[in-house]
Formats: C-alpha cells, sequence, structure tokens
C-alpha cells in the first residue's frame, strides 16, 4: 500500500513535470523491466530498447493510468510485454529454419537429444544458469512469460494475470505446462556430456 | 497441487500435510516432485544470476535527455497559449471599449432617460389614434391642448408623429412623457425602419408614460444637431 502510494504521489510530480520524481520511478522499476524483457528476448539490445520504450510511453500516457486496476508495477509490465511482443514479431523474419516449429514440440525432440554418452560430468554453477536461461528461452511466448513472472519475478498470479491480460486460472495453467516442458529438458541438459549439451542448446 | 507445494502457495495445513505424505507413499508423485522442486532450484539460480542486470546508464540518461525536451516543449506551448490568451483579452476589451454600443451611457446599460416633463392633461393613445394622429403634435398628444408650457425641445424636432403602443383600458390621467435614448433597433419594434445613417447606436424618442406605468405611445425624435443633416430616420413626416 505504502509502495502505491508513493508511486501515485511520484507519478502525478513526474506529470506536472518534476524530473526527480521520473528518476525515481525508473531506478524503481528499470531492472524489473530490463530483465523481463531481457529474459523473454534473450538480447540486451533488444531490452534496451523496450525498457526505453515503457518509460517513454510513462512520460506519454502517464495520466491514463489509473490505479483501480492495478500497481504502477503491473502496468508498466504490460506495456513492456506489450512492446516486447512487437519486437519479436518484428524479429520474426530473422529467426533462422531450424527454429520453426519448435514452440510446442521441443520436449518431443527431446528423447533423439539425450541419447546419452556414459561419464556424465557435472555441470558448473554458471553452466547451469545459462542451461536454464536458454531452456526458458524456448519455451513459447505465452508459457515463456508465465514462468519468467511467477518463478524468476517472483510475481503473485493475481499480479501476473493483470500483466498477461488474462484470468488467474490461465495464469496458473500456463505455468504448470511451462513447468511440464521445462522439467524434461532440464533433466536430459543435467544427464547429458557438456559437448551434447552445447550442441542441443544451439538448436534452442 | 504440486506448483502449490512446491511454490508454498497458500494452502490449507490439512490439505498440504496429505498432499506430502501422499508423495512419501507414492513413488511416482514423490519423483516429480522432487523433479519439481529441483526444477525451482534451477530457475531460482537463473533469477538470482539474473539480480545484477540492469538497464545500462545510457538508457536513463537518453530518458532524461527525451523528459527534459518534453518538459520544454510543454513549457512553449503554455506560454504560447498565455500569450495567445492575453492577446486575445487585451483584443476583446479593446473592441468593447471601441465599438460597443453602451459606450459613454454610464454603467446602465437599459434605455438612458434624458428629461421627464409632466404631461398635463392628456389623451387616450391608441393604436387606432396613431394613424388619425399623423398631423397632431406632441402638444396634442402627450400635453394637452391648453396645457402648461411645453419645452421647446420637446416640439420642434419630432422625427415621427406618435404611436399608440398598448390598449390598455385604464385612463392615461395624468402620466408624463420621457426622453429616452433607445437601441438603433427600437424603430423596429413599432415597424418604422431602422436608421441607417446614424451610427451612435441609439435613437432618442418620447414615451407616454400613463398613471400605470405603462408605456401608451412614442414618437422618435431627430436630434439637433442631426436635423441639418439630409438623413433622418427614414420617416418622412408629410
Amino acid at each position: 500500500m505504502h509502495s502505491e502510494l508513493k508511486d501515485g504521489d511520484l507519478l502525478r510530480r513526474m506529470l506536472a513535470g518534476d524530473e526527480q520524481a521520473f528518476s525515481a520511478l525508473y531506478r524503481a522499476y528499470q531492472a524489473g523491466i530490463y530483465r523481463f524483457a531481457r529474459q523473454m528476448t534473450g538480447g540486451a539490445g533488444l531490452a534496451e530498447e523496450v525498457t526505453q520504450e515503457v518509460f517513454l510511453t510513462l512520460m506519454r500516457e502517464g495520466r491514463s493510468f489509473d490505479a483501480r486496476r492495478g500497481s504502477l508495477r503491473a502496468w508498466l509490465y504490460g506495456i513492456a510485454r506489450n512492446c516486447i511482443r512487437r519486437c519479436l514479431e518484428r524479429e520474426r523474419p530473422y529467426v533462422g529454419l531450424d527454429s520453426r516449429g519448435q514452440e510446442e514440440n521441443t520436449a518431443d525432440l527431446l528423447p533423439d537429444l539425450c541419447v546419452g554418452e556414459d561419464g556424465m560430468a557435472e555441470l558448473s554453477s554458471r553452466e547451469t544458469v545459462e542451461q536454464v536461461r536458454r531452456a526458458v528461452l524456448a519455451l513459447p511466448a505465452a508459457y515463456r512469460e508465465a514462468v519468467i513472472l511467477c518463478e524468476l519475478h517472483e510475481l503473485g498470479y493475481a499480479e501476473a494475470a493483470q500483466i498477461l491480460g488474462c484470468p488467474v486460472g490461465t495464469v496458473r495453467s500456463r505455468l504448470h505446462r511451462a513447468r511440464e516442458l521445462l522439467a524434461p529438458r532440464l533433466k536430459c541438459l543435467r544427464e547429458a556430456p557438456a559437448g551434447a549439451v552445447a550442441k542441443q542448446c544451439h538448436r534452442w | 497441487m504440486l506448483e502449490d507445494l512446491e511454490r508454498d502457495t497458500f494452502m490449507p495445513a490439512v490439505v498440504r500435510d496429505q498432499a506430502l505424505q501422499h508423495a512419501e507413499d507414492c513413488a511416482y508423485c514423490r519423483a516429480r516432485l522432487t523433479a519439481a522442486r529441483l526444477l525451482s532450484l534451477e530457475l531460482g539460480a537463473l533469477a538470482k544470476d539474473d539480480e545484477r542486470l540492469q538497464a545500462p546508464a545510457q538508457v536513463e540518461a537518453n530518458l532524461l535527455g527525451a523528459f527534459r525536451e518534453r518538459a520544454r516543449r510543454r513549457s512553449r506551448v503554455w506560454w504560447g497559449l498565455g500569450w495567445a490568451g492575453a492577446a486575445a483579452t487585451v483584443v476583446i476589451a479593446a473592441w468593447l471599449l471601441a465599438e460597443h454600443p453602451w459606450r459613454g451611457s454610464g454603467s446602465s446599460a437599459g434605455p438612458k432617460i434624458q428629461a421627464v416633463v409632466p404631461a398635463g392633461t392628456l389623451h387616450s393613445v391608441s393604436p387606432a389614434t396613431a394613424d388619425k394622429g399623423r398631423n397632431e403634435t406632441a402638444e396634442a398628444l402627450a400635453f394637452g391642448k391648453g396645457s402648461r408650457p411645453v419645452p421647446r425641445r420637446f416640439v420642434a424636432d419630432t422625427a415621427s408623429d406618435f404611436i399608440g403602443l398598448s390598449t390598455s383600458s385604464y385612463p392615461l390621467g395624468d402620466g408624463m412623457v420621457v426622453r429616452v435614448e433607445l437601441p438603433r433597433s427600437a424603430p423596429a419594434l413599432v415597424g418604422l425602419p431602422i436608421p441607417s445613417g446614424d451610427v451612435s447606436g441609439t435613437v432618442t424618442a418620447d414615451v407616454v408614460l400613463g398613471q400605470d406605468g405603462m408605456a401608451r405611445a412614442i414618437r422618435f425624435v431627430q436630434p439637433e444637431e442631426r436635423q441639418n443633416a439630409s438623413q433622418n430616420f427614414g420617416l418622412n413626416r408629410n
């Protein structure tokens, strides 16, 4: 509640032309927005573009924010989500042919990828993180955003539903499906040798 | 249920205990719960790794530059609107002072009364008498024959005969004649043409008021300064 009051006050001051208020809002939310964009797109450049666009939208259309419909954070994440979708649509023509059709069927490919060699080496923590990152990035967008918001950003189902513009039940089912897709992929990666992992991850 | 258990989502303690007990007993569910926990650990590691991520400082610099530019533009717009408003106010005020018909007529916006004269023995005036009274002068209609002397200014400068205004049955009695200035459009109210040459915005008229305060008759007056001019109200007197 305190945060919402603070946000409302900062927003009013920002709309009145207070640069300090804008700066405070930016510093409060830029990291989350940037992370969300980067985790969704996988690219630092796109994430910067999205972050910039979100806060330009806040400048232009801050008056349209309605606190009764949700928090400022949810509103900003919603803008970010729309920007990300536009960016992904724009970038789609440049995705390699290998990536086509992977969205729903990546899990089906895993058994082939997992044909294993013995002597699986334990992955370092860093490698594990990168594998998880790539696995998340390979999820279909609807599942990816659910898992990023609920698992990586630790938002509640209700706030995630506000951001995604869908019922809470839909968020839960998308999250469940996302985890179902992720678990076998990561299991496979844990069991595969490092060289094979690199090859698989490249395909994702 | 699996996600709720693993995420520690709020749920009744009894349900939670039952679910955990089931996971202990059922190998399949135990494996799923273990896998879910492992997945959460991995996602948690990714979240922790990404905690340090922030937008580059250049993004903030760009945005602050855009904010300042926007504030400057808004300021210019408001200044422009302010100046336009002030200019419009000045123009309107100047027009009111220069063109408004009420200028110079004091604070009252109504007819300006120039003089009041007792009517003496007035005759009743009605629309019917207005036509036949074409040759009657102000004395005949308003002051009565043989009554007190009529002020000179009330005699010589008439531009029209008296025209009856009301058909009140109340006796005229000792009414009075009031000389007033009226808007230029006043002649039109009694069917006379509006004076075209007049630019002052007003016309002068004598109004006969009865004892009941009702206007009984009116005649339009050509001011002395206009008598020498060829223009009149378009009301030719025979």
